[in-house]
């Protein structure tokens, strides 16, 4: 992975980062999209699930969302916003 | 002039119908599918509309029957205009699926709904400047409060057919156009489209010459476009992005309050264990307080059958009144107090903002058997009543992960199981029949789970598991009850007809003979070899597995008078009936009063004392191993026939076969299984 490039599974709690691009096709991208998970959004990891899943994300300071580990590895993000 | 109403799920387009129309609503299933649709008519004037309501969608390209749906009905049977619901406090995720409907070429109006509640949560929306922006009539709406049902009514008659909301760009705007021409429908615009992003449907054929057009245009644009389907879409992203943020304002405000418990509820320790508390005294709640009412609906039940009986009529007519008919009624009825209260329970949990907490703090749970934490609710509920939980699936998004939560049901071992179990395990396993009870139930959760993770793999679904997690809401009471009773009365009258059939096929059987033998006799023992190497010998005990399937503790009745006994109903007077309705109702008013402190009690059941002459006969025909195999047979081997026909009525009748044959073969299986072992183990 290129410097500077992580997934939103390497955020930490109350860490900021802005979507740079997600890593899926067709339906599955969409479903990002509908949760207002796009390309461009800042997104605020709030807290973790138990054994650290799913991760609650404050997108672009207004909707709340649980996003799964595995899902979050699909979001490609830099840290900071 | 036909109307349909189009969104995404959970925007309240069905309420929006229902509030528009009064109550003159019908629930019609959909040709080849299951979802239901309702429509109905409203008069406006001297004209009459007749509304449609699809399933919620996201993108009429999504996978699945919703979408699916949706689309057939908008393209094979263009309706005169399309009423767009979204709801105001997601307007990006809702714009997303108005610029593709209004490609569609059919006039269309926007509802803007739910805007006190997005106004609560700070956010405000310009309509006027949406109006403007896209070029078609917008209106607010409370649905649930019936405000702004004029204005919807008004605004369908002002619908226009709108202009393309999206371009492409030139090269795109004229393949769009050149593959159009060849296509003879009004919506060529939208289905170019489709063409362009390789997204064909079955019931919309294309000739091979205008196939080798898109082809042609295909392999020029994604030269310069990369992936069409990735373009066309990226290309109303962005549009719907730039069109909320000119027309939506928003107040951060959040409360202490949520702060508080979510710090609580979502804490990764105390989460689980307060879900699973707030869980178990909900359900014991809604249990507690409609099995009065239960019984309530069995007097009623007995007295007329008494009634019958002191008229002077009997034999084989009174037999079939009493015990086909007013059984049959009072079997779909009984049902009726336990569903409205777990949909009341339900319901709270959904509007609350509870759910989302609950999927939260279970995810990882159900992530290992591939599904939402929300599915955790369903299974859960089956073990008050499977048929409810059936239902409860609803709540989950994807056509197939509310499939699979339906097939892990019946595994879950309901209340009216327990019963069968507990004086199995009392007369064969004096010692210690709580435990044996116990890994029962336990058994049935682990096949539920093997199911789902065997399921998942079958359907290969691994949609991304995203949720909402919304801000707390105190959710209002007369919309509770209102929803709740609904639910209830859609069953009554969809599965009312499946459980009569099934309780007077099972009466046919008990009377109907044939060469002087009963054909409940004739099957009892027709089936028995099956059961043979399982330890089970006596015709009389799979005898008893035929009313099983009406409702499972029937079986202890079965066993212990057999079945078609007539002798344990009484004629009863009609003043005498009149009394015993009364006594029964203030019996249940009473115990309702007392629910609430009951659930606080200390969960366990209670052993009640056997018969003796049943529990020497079943000792006498049965081995523990035989027992134990009996026991692990009746708990799984078929929902009951409302569970059956509630399985039915969300997914199909052909769903609801695969469930029973499939909890046959499992039931099957396993008892064997386990009989060949306690053989083993105990000689």
């Amino acid at each position: 992975m290129t410097s500077g490039t992580l997934t939103l599974e390497e955020i930490e709690e109350g860490e900021s980062a802005e979507i740079l691009s997600i890593d899926a096709d067709g339906g599955k991208f969409r479903k990002f999209i509908y949760m207002g998970l796009y390309p461009g959004a800042t997104v605020r990891v709030i807290r973790r699930g138990p054994a650290g899943n799913p991760i609650e994300v404050l997108v672009d300071d207004l909707l709340r969302i649980a996003v799964r580990k595995r899902d979050a590895r699909m979001v490609k993000v830099r840290k900071g916003s | 002039m036909r109307v349909a109403f189009v969104g995404n799920p959970n925007t309240g387009k069905s309420t929006l119908v229902s509030s528009l129309s009064g109550r003159d609503i019908r629930v019609a299933n959909w040709p080849g599918t299951t979802v239901e649709s309702i429509s109905a008519q409203v008069r406006v004037g001297e004209g009459v509309l007749h509304l449609v309501d699809l399933p919620g969608v996201y993108d009429l390209l999504d996978d699945g029957p919703d979408a699916e749906i949706t689309l057939r009905e908008l393209l094979e049977n263009p309706p005169d205009a399309i009423v767009n619901v979204l709801d105001a406090s997601h307007l990006e995720r809702g714009l997303h699926l108005t610029l593709e409907l209004m490609e569609l070429g059919i006039p269309i109006l926007l509802v803007l709904n739910m805007v006190d509640e997005a106004r609560r949560s700070g956010v405000e929306v310009d309509s006027g400047k949406l109006e403007e922006v896209l070029g078609i009539p917008v209106v607010e709406t409370v649905a649930v409060k019936g405000r702004g049902k004029e204005e919807v009514l008004s605004g369908i008659l002002r619908a226009r057919v709108p202009a393309p909301p999206v371009s492409y760009g030139e090269d795109v705007e004229l393949a769009l156009e050149d593959i159009a021409s060849g296509i003879e429908h009004p919506a060529r615009r939208w289905l170019a489209l489709a063409l362009l992003m390789e997204q064909e449907r079955p019931f919309f054929p294309i000739d091979d010459s205008l196939r080798d057009v898109v082809e042609g245009w295909r392999r020029l644009l994604s030269a310069r476009y990369g992936d069409l389907f990735l373009y066309i879409e990226g290309r109303r992203i962005s549009v719907a992005h730039e069109i909320s943020s000119r027309v939506v304002s928003r107040r951060k405000r959040r409360r202490a309050v949520d702060e508080w418990l979510d710090a609580l509820l979502m804490n990764p320790v105390a989460g689980p264990v307060f879900i699973l508390l707030f869980l178990i005294f909900s359900f014991r709640f809604a249990f507690f307080l409609s099995s009065p009412w239960v019984d309530f609906i069995n007097t009623v039940s007995d007295v007329l059958g008494g009634w019958i009986l002191s008229a002077g009529i009997r034999g084989i007519v009174a037999s079939f009144l009493i015990e086909g008919v007013i059984s049959g009624v009072g079997t779909v009825l009984s049902f009726a107090p336990v569903l409205f209260l777990f949909y009341l329970v339900l319901g709270f949990m959904e509007y609350s903002g509870i759910m989302a907490r609950m999927a939260f703090a279970l995810d990882t749970l159900m992530a290992a058997v591939g599904l939402p934490g929300k599915a955790f609710v369903p299974l859960v509920m089956g073990f008050g009543c499977n048929v409810p939980a059936v239902y409860a699936t609803r709540t989950l998004e994807s056509f197939y992960d509310r499939l699979r939560v339906a097939l892990m049901i019946p595994f879950m071992g309901c209340s009216a199981r327990l019963p069968v179990l507990v004086l199995f395990a009392s007369v064969f396993f004096p010692h210690g029949p709580v435990p044996v009870v116990l890994s029962l139930y336990l058994l049935g959760m682990i096949m539920a789970f093997i199911t789902g993770a065997i399921l998942s793999r079958m359907l290969e679904y691994e949609a991304p598991s995203l949720f909402e997690i919304p801000p707390y809401r105190f959710p209002d009471g007369g919309r509770l009850v209102k929803t709740a009773w609904d639910r209830t009365f859609e069953f009554l009258r969809g599965a009312g007809t499946i459980i009569m059939a099934g309780v007077v096929l099972v009466w046919l059987t008990m009377h109907l003979r044939i060469s002087g033998e009963s054909l409940y006799s004739i099957i009892s023992r027709g089936i028995l070899p099956i059961f043979r190497p399982m330890g089970i010998q006596d015709w009389r005990l799979t005898g008893a597995l035929i009313p099983g399937f009406v409702s499972k503790e029937v079986i202890i009745g079965a066993l212990a008078v057999g079945f078609s006994d007539m002798a344990n109903h009484l004629p009863i007077g009609f003043l005498e009936g009149i009394g015993m309705i009364l006594d029964a109702f203030a019996r249940a008013v009473r115990e309702s009063m007392g629910a609430p402190g009951a659930i606080f009690g200390i969960p366990g059941f209670r052993i009640p004392p056997v018969e003796t002459s049943l529990g020497d006969y079943l000792s006498g025909v049965l081995t523990p191993a035989g027992a134990l195999a009996y026991m692990v047979f009746v708990l799984l081997y078929t929902p009951c026939v409302a569970t059956v026909a509630a399985i039915k009525q969300e997914f199909g009748g052909r769903w609801a076969l695969f469930s029973v044959l499939y909890q046959m073969s499992v039931a099957f299986i396993l008892a064997l299984f386990i009989y060949k072992i306690a053989v083993l183990i105990h000689g």
